[in-house]
């Protein structure tokens, strides 16, 4: 067995190499390579795994070399393909993989691990239509390997879903995949359960209803045994398709005497009534089937039995919620009335009786409100108030007595709240609501003594609730006082309960408004958001750095969510091989769309263009370095270069909901969501061709001062860079067109989030006319020819450029200000200032990257100019041409904007101003801190105070980079 | 008043409400692809009349011969919706599974830390089988439970005697 020891010896010289890998000793793992591959040269396993060390050791040139070399050897070995398939995945070239292993199995047509591999290499691309033929070779290969089979039939499944031709999917490629698995079922060859899901998914995507209840009630549906009465649901669900109301009911009805509890059931089971009394079904008379309840009368029966059948043990909710549910039901489809239950009011109360000191109580109950009418709402609360004694005569606050009484209480508050009662309270009684909401969380705590430090306060939605409404106050009064005083309650809150995220959340939304990033940071971190929480909940943060000046603090945050969706692509794959192989095929649809909504995610694309202006932003102080950063970013300007972003696919995978405030029906979430969604849409597009016009600008520049010949040295296939910028140029203008009449003004979003981008001031105030007129410049110059010089002496050279100094002064002019302004005696804080001069400091560092690019391009006409002057051997050497005086005025203006900027900015210092912002605590008398507060408030305003400097810092720092950058930008 | 159903990936997007919770830990994604992709059924999740989730449960069976058993690897329930006999639903509903697959018995582990925790795995029939020792690292590692209920396959409950010692982390099988 000659070749078996090779094997062994082949074997025993990799092992030290794997080992290394393994130990995350790379430089170790060369050496042995190395070793291996001097008694043995052209062993190619250990070439690969060299390849590896060098790759993990961040050598991918060298790396690369090696796996294109062995690559074109057509390897089939199987440690060596492994090897390479794992280098291949760490540098996410999954396209590689496929072909290698396709190379492999040419030459080893029968060899099953190489097919099995290459299936996996497929499903790693999604391409499931080389993923079926490869599933049916491995079929062929071994005909009693069910599993392979149906790889095969899923792929064509998943081909039927992915076909943009719906005549395609339903003609061809379902009934091929109902036929292959037929031909199963009637060869009795189906032996999993999984085989039998992926029957069901078939015949589900076909509409087969019937097909499908004859599979789950036949012989086939013994094998359904994984999920707890998946049958009966699965029937009960298919009856509902087949439109078969009397029998749905039935099994409604058997799955609810199961678990009544189960909010969907009994939805679908009040469906099937209500279908059934609309056609006036009637069972036949001889029928002893009693369990149809086929009358509103009988759907009321069974409800209340299950009312009584559960009120020995733990009430239940769902049956009571079932009858509000059925009137509801009942009174959108036609005013059809239900006698035996009791009034919408009634139940309502009776609800509250039995539920309301449940935490939950108020979100079952909001959902029931419609069903009485706007007085009897107030009834209802007044009445519910009337259960509690929350006041001695003398108006004194009564305390509750327990726990249970308090949520009582709370539920009452947030029910009011929800129905608009508190909406007709003016703004004193707010304050006293507020300020009686407050003690009552102080009183509550004492029933919370025992709580571990990871569990939420009994009270702690008396002091939400207090926040929320001296925030109202405060919008209401415009006496910045009470949202101060709202930021100290919920300081104080999330102190006693480390817990509760949602102070923090409102706490981040509060400081954010007052113009203060540096509080949000750390409140941030300690919400721990990590992973997919990056995409859900990013957006909590990401909107306030950089408009509040943060952009250390931005950098790092977009930094780490990159780090997630940058990675997220890459693992996820490995799932979806992971349920092929379980036979999960529900799961296949799952994670592929799954994996699509995160690769189009809008935080994610926000991010990437939102880090990449911020570096090129903050990582420079003269242009040569903003070139270097250009071609390391590997920006491709054209119309589908990285990094792109396909503003139709965009997802929004917000999280808007984690903020509970009893928010008003009046408010509409959703349409706020939606607006916000278009908004961030509109913003990240302009930010998007911000960031392309930059980089092609950039490019072109370098092209200008490197070509001696000044024509552009591109060949004709790909469109000139000067082009590109010049339609990147109007692409804009037409967005801004666009997005002027939409976003004219802030919209109100509540102050739960969203929150607004920078979109309407920097659309009102005109920033984008800085990118737009350096355009012109740019390419006015560029089409300058060195004959034109001499020429266009006598003309008054009057480029658009000129007017961005203007632009930018009169900006300044406008967003000027302290922080601390005072109207009517009243002093408060100032934060558009800092909204305002941070816009500002990176509208300007935009126009000095593009000046930058002037001076590439007018450097070389300078040194010809010159050259030819000297040539001349004139006496007096001819007058400088205008086009180069003008741009050395040009920067000394810009350089002088610049240094006002500096001025303006570091003037936002309040320490340097020795403003003292503990000033404003003294402004309203009535506010009686006590000794706590007064504490916290110190801290609070601390903590604003520190953020302003912060961001005065950090804006002058980009400043002063600016000058020099400035600086050197001399002809 | 629970819609009770397998857990989907979707759900992930939405889950914050629960997840935020301090006890509860956010995995990196092939962490719950790996179970939904291996154990979808043992993944389950209460949703709330107004769409909202409530909480989860996520397990697993492993194991061989008489040590083939139902695993409880996290179980949390958002904070406004408990004290509503969730977590049992859930429990209860996971040990239906595991019987359906003929487990010995089902177990879960939980911070000794945790009392209200270990007190309701007791009232739903878990005992304390051992403890392990500095199982959970943190600033301060903490100790671990191993609770154990038996199943009907275990008549004589066998699963469940409690060990005399403790056991270290890498004693675990």
């Amino acid at each position: 067995m000659a070749s078996g020891s090779h094997v062994d010896v082949n074997e025993r010289r990799l092992r030290p190499i794997y080992d290394c890998l393994d130990n995350g000793n790379n430089k170790k793992a060369i050496q042995e390579a190395e070793k291996a591959l001097k008694k043995h040269k052209d062993f190619q396993c250990a070439k690969v795994l060299k390849a590896l060390a060098l790759l993990r050791l961040g050598r991918h040139d060298e790396s690369s070399v090696i796996l294109d070399e062995i690559h074109s050897q057509h390897p089939t070995d199987e440690a060596t393909l492994q090897a390479m398939a794992i280098c291949y995945r760490e540098v996410y070239k999954l396209e590689a993989i496929a072909d290698l292993y396709e190379n492999a199995r040419k030459n080893c047509p029968d060899n099953e691990d190489i097919l099995s591999a290459l299936f996996m290499a497929y499903v790693r691309l999604g391409d499931y239509k080389k993923q079926q033929q490869t599933a049916m070779l491995l079929h062929r290969l071994q005909p009693n390997k069910n599993p392979c089979y149906f790889w095969a039939v899923m792929s064509i499944v998943m081909q039927s879903q992915s076909s943009e031709d719906e005549k395609l999917a339903k003609g061809m490629f379902l009934p091929l995949a109902e036929r292959m698995v037929k031909k199963y079922v009637d060869e009795k060859k189906i032996n999993a359960e999984e085989e039998v899901q992926l029957y069901l998914i078939i015949l589900n995507l076909m509409g087969k209803w019937e097909e499908a209840y004859e599979v789950v009630t036949g012989e086939l549906g013994e094998k359904l045994t994984s999920e707890t009465f998946f049958k009966e649901r699965k029937a009960a669900e298919l009856f509902s398709k087949m439109q078969k109301w009397p029998e749905a009911n039935a099994k409604f009805k058997f799955l609810l005497k199961e678990n009544p509890d189960h909010w969907q059931y009994w939805k679908d089971y009040i469906y099937s009534c209500l279908k059934m009394v609309q056609s006036n079904w009637k069972p036949q008379e001889d029928s002893q089937d009693s369990e149809i309840d086929y009358t509103i009368d009988m759907a009321c029966e069974f409800i209340s039995q299950t009312i009584t059948m559960c009120s020995k043990d733990r009430s239940l909710r769902g049956p009571y919620l079932a009858q509000l549910e059925l009137i509801k039901v009942l009174r959108e489809n036609g005013d059809l009335s239900v006698k035996n239950l009791g009034s919408p009011m009634e139940l309502l109360q009776n609800y509250f009786k039995l539920f309301g000191d449940k935490n939950c109580c108020y979100e079952d109950m909001k959902l029931f409100t419609d069903l009485i009418s706007k007085p009897q709402q107030l009834e209802m609360i007044s009445s519910f108030m009337k259960t509690l004694e929350l006041h001695n005569s003398d108006g004194d606050i009564l305390f509750a007595s327990d726990v249970k009484a308090m949520q009582r209480h709370l539920t009452i508050l947030q029910m009011a709240r929800y129905l608009g009662i508190q909406d007709t309270m003016i703004a004193e009684e707010r304050l006293v609501l507020a300020r009686e909401c407050t003690q009552r969380y102080q009183h509550g705590l004492e029933f919370g003594k025992d709580l571990l430090i990871t569990d939420i306060q009994y009270s702690d939605n008396f002091l939400l609730m207090a926040a929320h409404l001296l925030v109202e106050v405060w919008e209401t009064t415009s006496n910045q006082q009470y949202l101060i005083e709202a930021i100290v309650q919920l300081q104080k809150g999330s102190k006693n309960c480390p817990a509760n995220f949602q102070f923090k959340v409102m706490l981040i939304h509060l400081y954010s408004v007052l113009g203060a990033y540096g509080p949000c940071q750390q409140l941030y971190d300690s919400l721990e958001v990590k992973h997919i929480m990056n995409d859900t909940l990013g957006y909590v943060i990401s909107n306030h750095m950089v408009r509040l000046g943060h952009f250390a603090a931005a950098s790092a945050n977009y930094g780490s969510m990159l780090k997630f969706f940058a990675v997220n692509h890459k693992e996820t794959a490995e799932y979806l091989i992971a349920a092929y192989k379980y036979g999960s095929f529900n799961k296949i649809f799952e994670f592929v769309r799954f994996r699509e909504k995160l690769q189009n995610s809008l935080q994610y694309a926000c991010a990437k263009v939102e880090s990449m202006l911020l570096d090129l932003m903050l990582e420079t102080s003269n242009h040569q370095s903003v070139e270097q950063m250009v071609t390391h970013m590997e920006i491709d300007p054209s119309e589908e270069g990285a990094p792109a972003v396909e503003f139709g696919k965009l997802c929004d995978n917000r999280d808007l909901r984690i903020i509970e405030s009893w928010d008003k029906e009046t408010y509409d979430k959703r349409l706020a969501s939606d607006f916000s969604f278009q908004e961030e849409k509109a913003w990240l597009r302009i930010r998007s061709l911000t960031l392309r016009i930059l980089a092609c600008a950039v490019s072109l520049g370098q092209q200008m001062s490197n070509s001696k010949t000044m024509n552009n040295g591109l060949g004709a296939e790909k469109k000139a860079l000067h082009e590109i910028l010049e339609s990147l140029g109007k692409e804009l203008s037409e967005h801004i067109r666009e997005y002027e009449k939409k976003f004219n003004k802030v919209y109100d979003y509540s102050l739960r989030g969203p929150s607004p981008t920078r979109i309407t001031k920097y659309l009102s105030d005109g920033h984008y006319q800085v990118v737009c007129s350096m355009i012109d410049t740019i390419l006015h110059l560029f089409n300058l020819q060195p004959e034109d010089l001499e020429q266009s002496e006598n003309e008054k050279q009057e480029s658009p450029s000129q007017k961005v100094p203007e632009i930018l002064a009169s900006l300044l002019t406008k967003y000027r200000g302290t922080l601390l302004s005072e109207t009517d005696g009243k002093k408060s804080i100032n934060a558009t200032v800092i909204e305002n001069l941070s816009l500002l400091a990176e509208t300007m560092s935009h126009s000095a990257i593009l000046i930058g690019v002037c001076h590439r391009i007018l450097k070389p006409l300078k040194t010809s100019w010159n050259k030819r002057c000297r040539k001349k051997k004139t006496e007096t050497p001819p007058p400088l041409p205008p086009v180069f005086s003008n741009f050395t005025k040009l920067i000394a203006s810009f350089d002088a904007c610049a240094k006002d900027m500096h001025v303006a900015t570091r003037d936002l210092d309040p320490v340097l101003l020795s403003i003292d912002l503990s000033s404003l605590s003294l402004a309203d008398s009535d506010s009686k801190d006590s000794p706590d507060d007064a504490a916290i408030r110190k801290d609070v305003l601390k903590s604003i105070e520190t953020s302003y400097q912060s961001t005065s810092r950090e804006v002058c720092e980009l400043i002063h980079n600016k000058l020099q950058y400035f600086n050197g930008l001399k002809l | 008043m629970t819609t009770i159903r397998p857990f989907v990936c979707e759900d992930l997007f939405r889950f914050n409400n629960v997840n935020l919770d301090p006890l509860t830990e956010t995995y990196g994604l092939p962490f719950y692809m790996q179970y939904l992709a291996r154990w979808p059924e043992y993944f389950q999740t209460c949703e709330s009349a107004g769409g909202r989730i409530m909480g989860y449960i996520m397990g697993k069976a492993e194991g061989g011969g008489e040590k083939w058993h139902g695993h409880v690897t996290a179980l949390t329930v958002a904070p406004e919706f408990r004290r509503l006999g969730l977590a049992g639903t859930l429990m209860n509903n996971l040990e239906q599974i595991s019987e359906q697959k003929k487990c010995f018995f089902v177990d879960l582990f939980v911070r000794v830390s945790n009392k209200v925790a270990v007190n309701m795995y007791r009232k739903l029939g878990y005992e304390v089988y051992r403890t392990v020792l500095e199982y959970y690292s943190g600033d301060v590692d903490e100790d671990a439970y191993d609770m154990r209920k038996a199943l009907s396959r275990d008549k004589e409950k066998k699963s469940m005697i409690p060990l005399k010692r403790p056991v270290r982390p890498d004693e675990l099988d």
